[in-house]
C-alpha cells in the first residue's frame, strides 16, 4: 500500500476502462449536498420537495440479465449440477446438486433455457425450510402454498422478468399485499397493507416469488428477536450458538440467503442493518444511495437514512435484484430527479484481459488509518464498555480472547484483499481522513437520528410504551434531544457528507470501511462481501470487508467487487447443513425462541439501528 | 448535563415524557425478566443526556454552515431562471 496520494503501482493506474464512465463520476457532487440538506430539513417540514436533476439522462434500458456471463470457475465447495456441466456451463460458476445451492443469476438463467422449472425452484427451498427453519428461524411466516402457487402461474406464463421464478425472502417490515407485515413488533402485529411495497412489487413484476417474511430487529432495531427481546434468527454458520449473532435487523434476511432458505432477500438499512448481517454471514449485501430505491411501502425508522437494499450471494445476484429494485417512485418523493439507473448487471460482470480479471475501471481504493491493524480503535471502545457490563470474569476473559483472535484474523484478511485488489488492477492508497472525522462519526452524532423515528411514532409512545418491547429506549432517548442539539447535529451531517465528498473522495474513488456509519448516515453507497474465514471454538465463521462510494457509485462498487469475486472464492463459501438432530420445528416462533436467551438491556443500546 | 445527579436527570426525564403524554409509569420499577423496566429505561437515557447533547453542543460549528448559507435565497433563483 502506498502513502497518501501516491498509488503503490503505478503502471497499474493505466489500465484501459471497460466501457462508459460509471456514474459516480459525472454526478454533481455540490448537487447531492444541497438534495440531501433539503432532505434533511423536509424530515422536519413533512411533504418533500426535491431538487433538480443530479446528472443528465442516460440511456441503459438494456435487458437485465444481458452480459451476466459470468467466468466459470472451480468450486472446491459444491458439487456439480447436471445441467450445467454440458454447454450451457458457461452460464454457470457454482456447481451444485441442489437446486437451492445455485446463485440467483444461475437459476434464473437456466429457468430461461427451460433445464430448471419454478416450481422444483421453489420446491427445493420449501424443503430446506422443511429440515433448518425450525432451528434457524429465518423467518416470521412462510408461504409455502402461495410461493407454490405463484410458481405454477409462472410455469404457464411467457418469461415475466429477470427473476422469472426465483423465491425471494423478503425482511417484514416490507408491505406485502393480504399478507401480515410486523416488523416484529407488536405495533403492527396485526397489520395486513393492501398493497406491496414498492420494492416488492417491482420484485414481483419481475417474475420473484415471496417464499416469506423474514425475522428482523424488532422495528428494524437490534438483531432479529421478539418483541420482548429473546432472541430468535441464529447465525447459519453457527446455528447452535445463539451468542453468535447474526447481524442486524435483517438478520433473518441473511440467515435465509446464507442456509439456502432463499434465492436473495430483502433488507432496510438505517444504521448497519444490511451490511452487518451481510458480514456476518459470508454474504453480498448493497445498501444503495439515499433513493436509489423507494421506501414506499417499507415501516420507516428514520426516514433521512432508511435504505432499502438487497442481500445476495455475490455481486451479480445483489446486481440483479438492485436492478429490478431500483428506480423513481412519485409514491417516494426522495427517489425522484435522480440520476437514471445505470446496467448494475453490466458493471457486476467481470471483464477479463489477457486471460485475467481485471477492474472494469480505474479505481483507486482508499485505505483509512488502522484497517489492517488487530483492532480497530472505533469499535474497541464501545466493545469494551459493553464487556466490562457482563458479570463474569471467566465469561469476559473468553470473549476478550475470541475478539483478539478475531481481530487478527480480520487483518490478515483485509491485507490479503488489498493485495488482491492492486492484483486486479486498483491503485491502493492510504487516505488520510477528514477533520473532526472522530467527532462527527462518533456514537452521539449518530444519535442525531433518533428524533426522527420518535415524532413518528410519538403516538403510539403516547399510547403505551409497553408496545415497543425490549426496543424502546431509543425511543425515549428521541424526545430528549432539544431543538437546537438537533439542528446542530443535522448541520453537522451536513458537514460531514461535504468533508467526505471533497476531502475524502479527493484521495480515492471507493474507500474501505469498518462501520456502517458514516455511510449510511450521509446516504452513500456502501457494499459488504466475504474476504475469508476465521476458526473459533471448532466452528469457521466468515470474516467481511465493506466499501463506500461516492453517490450513486453502486455501479463502481460492483464493478470492484466482480472482479474480486472472479479471482476469489469467499463468496462461494456456505455454511455446511446443521448436523444431528435437528427440530423440526413449527409454529409460533416466539415460544421456539424461548431457550435461546434475551438480549440484554446493554445490548440493545449497541445494536440500535 | 455531566453535573446532574442520578435524581436531578431522573425528574427532567420524567418531566419532560409527561409534557408530550409519554408515561413510564406502565412499566415495572425493576424487573430483568420484562423486556424494559422503568430503572433501564432511566439509566439509558441518563447515559444518553450525559453524552449526546454534550457533545453535540461542544462542536464548534463556527466558520461552517452556520446558517443554512446552502439554500439558495428566492431572488437569486429568479435571478438564474429557475423554476421553482
Amino acid at each position: 500500500m502506498s502513502p497518501p496520494g501516491r498509488p503503490f503501482h503505478p503502471e497499474r493506474t493505466r489500465d484501459a476502462q471497460d466501457g462508459p464512465s460509471p456514474q459516480d463520476s459525472l454526478i454533481d457532487r455540490k448537487a447531492f449536498l444541497r438534495r440531501m440538506a433539503i432532505l434533511s430539513g423536509a424530515a422536519s417540514l413533512g411533504p418533500l420537495t426535491t431538487t433538480g436533476p443530479l446528472l443528465a439522462s442516460q440511456d441503459s434500458s438494456q435487458e437485465i440479465l444481458a452480459g451476466t456471463t459470468r467466468r466459470a470457475g472451480p468450486s472446491a465447495r459444491t458439487a456439480p449440477w447436471p445441467p450445467t456441466v454440458a454447454p450451457a456451463a458457461s452460464t454457470s460458476a457454482s456447481q451444485a446438486t441442489d437446486p437451492a445451492e445455485l446463485t440467483l443469476v444461475e437459476a434464473a438463467t437456466l429457468i430461461r433455457r427451460g433445464h430448471l422449472s419454478p416450481v422444483e425452484l421453489v420446491q427445493a427451498y420449501l424443503d430446506r425450510i422443511d429440515r433448518y427453519e425450525g432451528l434457524l428461524q429465518a423467518f416470521n411466516l412462510v408461504l409455502g402454498e402461495e410461493a407454490l402457487e405463484a410458481a405454477r402461474a409462472l410455469e404457464r406464463t411467457p418469461l415475466r422478468g429477470p427473476l422469472h421464478g426465483i423465491p425471494l425472502a423478503i425482511k417484514d417490515n416490507f408491505f406485502t399485499r393480504g399478507v401480515r407485515t410486523t416488523a416484529n413488533s407488536l405495533i403492527f402485529q396485526d397489520f395486513v397493507p393492501d398493497y406491496d411495497a414498492t420494492a416488492v412489487a417491482r420484485l414481483r413484476d419481475a417474475g420473484g416469488i415471496v417464499l416469506g417474511k423474514t425475522q428482523m430487529g424488532p422495528l428494524a432495531t437490534t438483531r432479529a428477536s421478539t418483541p420482548g427481546g429473546e432472541r430468535t434468527t441464529v447465525n447459519a454458520w453457527a446455528p447452535f450458538d445463539p451468542s453468535v449473532s447474526p447481524g442486524g435487523s435483517s438478520s433473518g434476511s441473511a440467515t435465509a440467503v446464507a442456509a439456502r432458505l432463499s434465492s436473495s432477500s430483502t433488507g432496510t438499512q438505517t444504521g448497519g442493518s444490511i451490511t452487518s448481517p451481510s458480514m456476518a454471514q459470508g454474504l453480498t449485501g448493497l445498501k444503495p444511495t439515499l433513493g436509489r430505491v423507494s421506501l414506499h411501502g417499507v415501516i420507516p425508522l428514520t426516514y433521512t437514512r432508511d435504505h432499502p437494499g438487497p442481500i445476495a450471494r455475490d455481486a451479480s445476484d445483489a446486481a440483479v435484484m438492485l436492478q429490478v429494485m431500483a428506480g423513481a417512485d412519485p409514491a417516494d418523493p426522495r427517489t425522484l430527479g435522480l440520476p437514471q439507473v445505470p446496467d448494475f448487471v453490466q458493471a457486476a460482470t467481470p471483464v477479463i484481459r489477457d486471460g485475467e480479471p481485471r477492474l472494469r475501471w480505474p479505481t483507486t481504493i482508499g485505505v483509512i488509518p488502522g484497517y489492517t491493524s488487530p483492532t480497530v480503535p472505533e469499535f474497541a471502545g464501545q466493545w469494551e464498555e459493553a464487556l466490562e457490563a457482563r458479570e463474569d470474569p471467566a465469561e469476559r476473559d473468553r470473549q476478550r480472547e475470541r475478539r483478539r483472535r478475531r481481530a487478527a484474523a480480520e487483518a490478515v484478511a483485509r491485507g490479503v484483499m488489498l493485495r488482491t485488489m492492486e492484483h486486479l488492477g486498483a491503485r491502493v492508497v492510504e487516505v488520510e481522513l477528514p477533520a473532526d472525522w472522530e467527532t462527527l462519526t462518533s456514537r452521539e452524532f449518530n444519535n442525531v437520528r433518533l428524533p426522527e423515528r420518535s415524532e413518528a411514532f410519538l403516538e403510539f409512545l403516547r399510547r403505551d410504551v409497553r408496545l415497543f418491547g425490549v426496543s424502546l429506549s431509543p425511543w425515549i432517548n428521541g424526545l430528549l434531544l432539544s431543538g437546537d442539539e438537533y439542528l446542530r447535529g443535522q448541520r453537522a451531517k451536513q458537514l460531514l457528507l461535504r468533508r467526505v465528498l471533497e476531502d475524502l473522495f479527493a484521495q480515492c474513488d471507493v474507500v474501505v470501511q469498518t462501520a456502517p456509519f458514516p455511510f449510511d448516515m450521509i446516504g452513500l453507497p456502501l457494499i459488504a462481501f466475504p474476504i475469508g474465514t476465521e476458526a473459533s471454538a471448532g466452528m469457521e465463521r466468515p470474516i467481511g470487508a465493506m466499501l463506500g462510494a461516492l453517490p450513486f457509485g453502486e455501479e463502481r462498487l460492483l464493478s470492484v467487487l466482480a472482479a474480486y469475486q472472479a479471482t476469489t472464492d469467499w463468496h462461494r463459501a456456505r455454511p455446511p447443513d446443521p448436523a444431528g438432530e435437528v427440530d423440526p420445528g413449527s409454529g409460533d416462533p416466539g415460544s421456539r425462541a424461548a431457550s435461546r436467551g434475551r438480549i440484554d438491556a446493554r445490548e440493545v443500546m449497541d445494536l440500535t439501528q | 448535563m455531566q453535573d446532574f445527579t442520578d435524581a436531578e436527570l431522573d425528574a427532567y426525564i420524567l418531566a419532560r415524557l409527561r409534557s408530550v403524554g409519554v408515561d413510564l409509569s406502565v412499566l415495572p420499577e425493576d424487573d430483568p425478566e420484562a423486556p424494559a423496566d422503568r430503572a433501564r429505561i432511566l439509566e439509558s437515557a441518563r447515559r444518553f443526556l450525559r453524552s449526546t447533547p454534550p457533545a453535540i453542543r461542544a462542536f464548534s460549528m463556527e466558520g461552517h454552515e452556520v446558517s443554512p448559507v446552502l439554500f439558495a435565497a428566492p431572488s437569486t433563483a429568479w435571478r438564474r431562471g429557475e423554476s421553482s
